[in-house]
């Protein structure tokens, strides 16, 4: 009797347990929602409640007529687009080619290099004649459907004589298979289908959701499943800003801006690098969180329209999507550059560095990061209804000014990294740029001053060091005692 | 019945031992070593192991053995035995030979690779940070000083000459972490507010990923060579992602990356994706 009572409650255990799972998560993972609110900045909300009744659905439909699904994930052509042969869909071809021409050819180069190296193993394997060793493609459905088609044809045989064709009729694809009727030409195929490869959305996708999804969401709002755990938040792409970028405060990041942050990370923060990834991997996600950043901010812009009355029509749709376009395509325009190489840094230097970093009407820094660097100045706090807090970000959330003698600089370490910070500010956050009234010189002094804030002259791990100096000192005698 | 049971007990330790005996060939098997303490290392798992083998089929052979024995039903009584001393001393002090035949057998070993007044006296290469969930390695800049404005940080790959004493010094930025380069035979927890010197020499270079498979007999083969640097350390839900890259190239190649890298850091040009 009491054995079925334990059995019973096991049972009722395990079912408790299991309905607790969120056995949803994946068709969550595997269609695109609304984002629950529409948010420009701090003040100017609106929810999906506040829509006129019904017209969630068809905002739904235009974003999947603009951006597909995240198994079918498409940006949709502008009708200019398609007469210029433009295509974002396609970055590794040319312009004019029906691609976007934003993979340069040194670029390229780069990326079949790194292929090569990706795929050594593969490629061995097929150079060896051993092609059941061409493991399966993790993270990219796209090439192995390609590698299981071309092998199926390649391996097909429609003479009877019991040995593989190799013959693969012509392809209606030209830049993907040319005919194939013999073994030679095979390997070459199958090697430059791999060296050549470059991620399609779909395949950038499928990878987007095993590494990314978990924080960044199915929609890249920043609210996947472990991100309320996480401080910082991880970015939501949907208002198109981006901390660690070159451009000015507030606009669209450059292709390389996201590459940088996806392949190096932002240290300290949840986002690790992602340099095990191949850079035409890293390529694809770039291409994938635009399309998810467009998508988010076409969503919001159209839910203003909805909220204010309007109905969607198909031209307020295009409009509203080749208007974001715009601004992703002009970001090259707002990058903040800097001539010259990086100044030396002098004792003159560092003191101008000093005295702006400490003036209200120059850098300001003090402020908030306090006289010390520590991030502990005044301004980092504010008084809400006589009770002091932390400042926040224009995403809500709490916001810890750079503790600046730590040496981790989320954004990069390198001075040009840091003069960026400087210039531009951060996005999204209170920390703004220096005034314009700032020289060339004077950015550069304040760069020196900051990066000398964590300077530890060699004493990094000074106290091992120092112990082994004793030990070289008195080397024999320490083997006498420790070693036997 | 008892002897089909007997039998699918036997196959425990026949499965066992096959797993090794044939774990080589199909590819289970450690890496080869590259380093230069790495066949000491290699010498003591196989001592280890052997010892364990011998045991495992002994104990395992008798168990089966007995089983087989005793679980013929029959009436007799059980006998209780109050035990023997005999036999207690001897899997007692056997074992306990064994031991301190490890213990001795491994001090030097672990002396020369441990020890800090063994460490080669060359000037460290880099400080290794760990931290969740990122390895980043930091050089120094143009001025060979660490702790600089231009020092270089490298994430995720650790890049070092091979054929010469390679020094760095360890250090956790959060939790517990643990570098392991299973090629190195080499393994050293990463423990916060601690740095912990460390070394290797990577004499050999075996396995063959990075190469240019175009042309696998150019002279770049024995040029860079890539590893798995590996956190063996469960250090958060992201311990996972922790992978790094240890790349060896030959000195000249090293010098070449290095000096690129410092070139990077004064540079102000960013379109480099490095």
């Amino acid at each position: 009797m009491r054995r079925i009572h334990i059995a019973s409650l096991f049972a009722a255990g395990s079912l408790a347990l299991l309905s607790s799972c969120d056995i949803q998560a994946q068709a969550k993972e595997r269609s695109y929602g609304l984002a629950g609110e529409y948010r420009f900045d701090k003040s100017n909300t609106i929810y999906l409640e506040d829509l006129p009744t019904g017209t969630d659905g068809s905002l739904l439909g235009a974003l999947e007529m603009l951006c597909g699904t995240p198994a079918q994930p498409q940006f949709l052509l502008l009708e200019d687009w398609v007469d210029d042969g433009y295509d974002p869909n396609y970055p590794d071809y040319p312009e004019g080619d029906m691609g976007s021409g934003e993979i340069t050819e040194d670029e390229w180069a780069h990326i079949e290099e790194d292929n090569a190296r990706v795929f050594a193993v593969q490629l061995r394997a097929i150079a060896a004649g051993e092609y059941d060793r061409v493991v399966p493609f993790r993270g990219a459905p796209g090439l192995q459907a390609k590698w299981d088609e071309l092998f199926a044809e390649a391996m097909g045989d429609e003479d009877g004589d019991g040995a593989p064709d190799f013959i693969v009729e012509e392809s209606p694809n030209p830049p993907d298979y040319i005919a194939i009727d013999s073994e030679e030409v095979f390997r070459e195929e199958a090697a430059l289908l791999l060296t050549s490869w470059y991620p399609r959305l779909s395949d950038s996708a499928e990878l987007y959701r095993l590494e990314c999804l978990h924080c960044h969401g199915t929609e890249g709002a920043g609210d996947g499943s472990t991100a309320p755990f996480l401080h910082p938040a991880p970015r939501n792409y949907q208002p198109g800003w981006f901390k660690w970028a070159a451009v000015e405060n507030k606009t669209k990041p450059r292709r390389v801006d996201l590459y940088n942050v996806i392949s190096e990370g932002s240290y300290t923060s949840a986002m690790p690098n992602f340099k095990r990834f191949s850079r035409a991997q890293i390529h694809g996600l770039v291409d994938y969180v635009r399309l998810l950043a467009i998508r988010g901010e076409t969503e919001r812009l159209l839910a203003l329209e909805l909220d204010g009355g309007e109905y969607l029509t198909s031209e307020l749709i295009s409009e509203t999507y080749a208007g974001v376009w715009e601004q992703w395509n002009g970001a090259d325009e707002k990058v903040v550059h800097c001539e010259g190489d990086v100044p030396e840094p002098t004792a003159e230097l560092l003191a101008r560095g000093r005295e702006l970093y400490m003036d209200a009407n120059g850098g300001n820094c003090f402020s908030c990061h306090g006289d010390q660097g520590l991030g502990d100045g005044a301004s980092a706090w504010e008084d809400v209804d006589g009770v002091s807090q932390r400042i926040v970000d224009d995403w809500g959330e709490e916001i810890i000014p750079r503790d600046l003698t730590s040496g981790i600089f989320r954004g990069g370490r390198r001075p040009i990294d840091i003069y960026r910070r400087i210039a531009i500010g951060i996005t999204g956050t209170p920390m703004p740029a220096v005034p314009d009234t700032l020289t060339e010189e004077d950015r550069w002094a304040i760069v020196h001053y900051v990066l000398s804030l964590s300077d530890v002259h060699d004493g990094l791990g000074l106290d091992s060091m120092r112990m082994r100096a004793d030990h070289a000192d008195h080397g024999h005698e320490d083997q006498a005692t420790e070693g036997h | 019945m008892r002897l089909l049971v007997t039998l699918l007990l036997l196959l425990v330790p026949v499965l066992g031992v096959w797993t090794f005996w044939t774990a080589e060939e199909n590819g289970w098997w450690m890496p080869e070593t590259v380093t230069t303490y790495g066949p000491d290392i290699d010498f003591l798992f196989y001592l280890i192991l052997w010892m364990v083998a011998v045991f495992f089929v002994l104990t395992e052979g008798l168990l089966v053995w007995f089983f087989f024995k005793y679980s013929k039903k029959d009436d007799s009584k059980g006998v209780f035995s109050h035990g023997n001393h005999k036999l207690e001393l001897l899997w007692t002090v056997v074992p306990g030979i064994l031991l301190l035949v490890i213990a001795f057998t491994q001090m030097e070993t672990w002396a020369e690779i441990k020890y800090r007044g063994n460490l080669p006296k060359s000037e460290p290469i880099a400080h290794v940070w760990a931290s969740q969930f990122d390895w980043r390695v930091q050089y120094p800049g143009a001025d060979g000083e660490f702790g600089t404005w231009d020092d270089v940080e490298s994430p995720h790959l650790f890049v070092v000459p091979s054929g010469e004493d390679v020094v760095f010094i360890l250090h956790s930025r959060d939790v517990l972490h643990s570098f392991f380069v299973p090629e190195f035979r080499l393994k050293q927890d990463a423990v916060p507010g601690m740095a912990i010197p460390m070394w290797f020499n990577v004499n050999k270079a075996l396995r063959e990923e990075g190469l240019d498979p175009k042309d696998p007999d150019s002279e770049d083969k024995e040029a860079i060579r890539l590893y798995d640097l590996i956190c063996a350390e469960l250090c958060g839900w992201g311990h996972y992602k922790m992978a790094g890259r240890m790349e060896v190239r030959s000195r000249e190649k090293f010098d070449e990356w290095m000096a690129e890298q410092q070139a990077n850091v004064m540079s102000n040009d960013k379109e480099d994706q490095s």
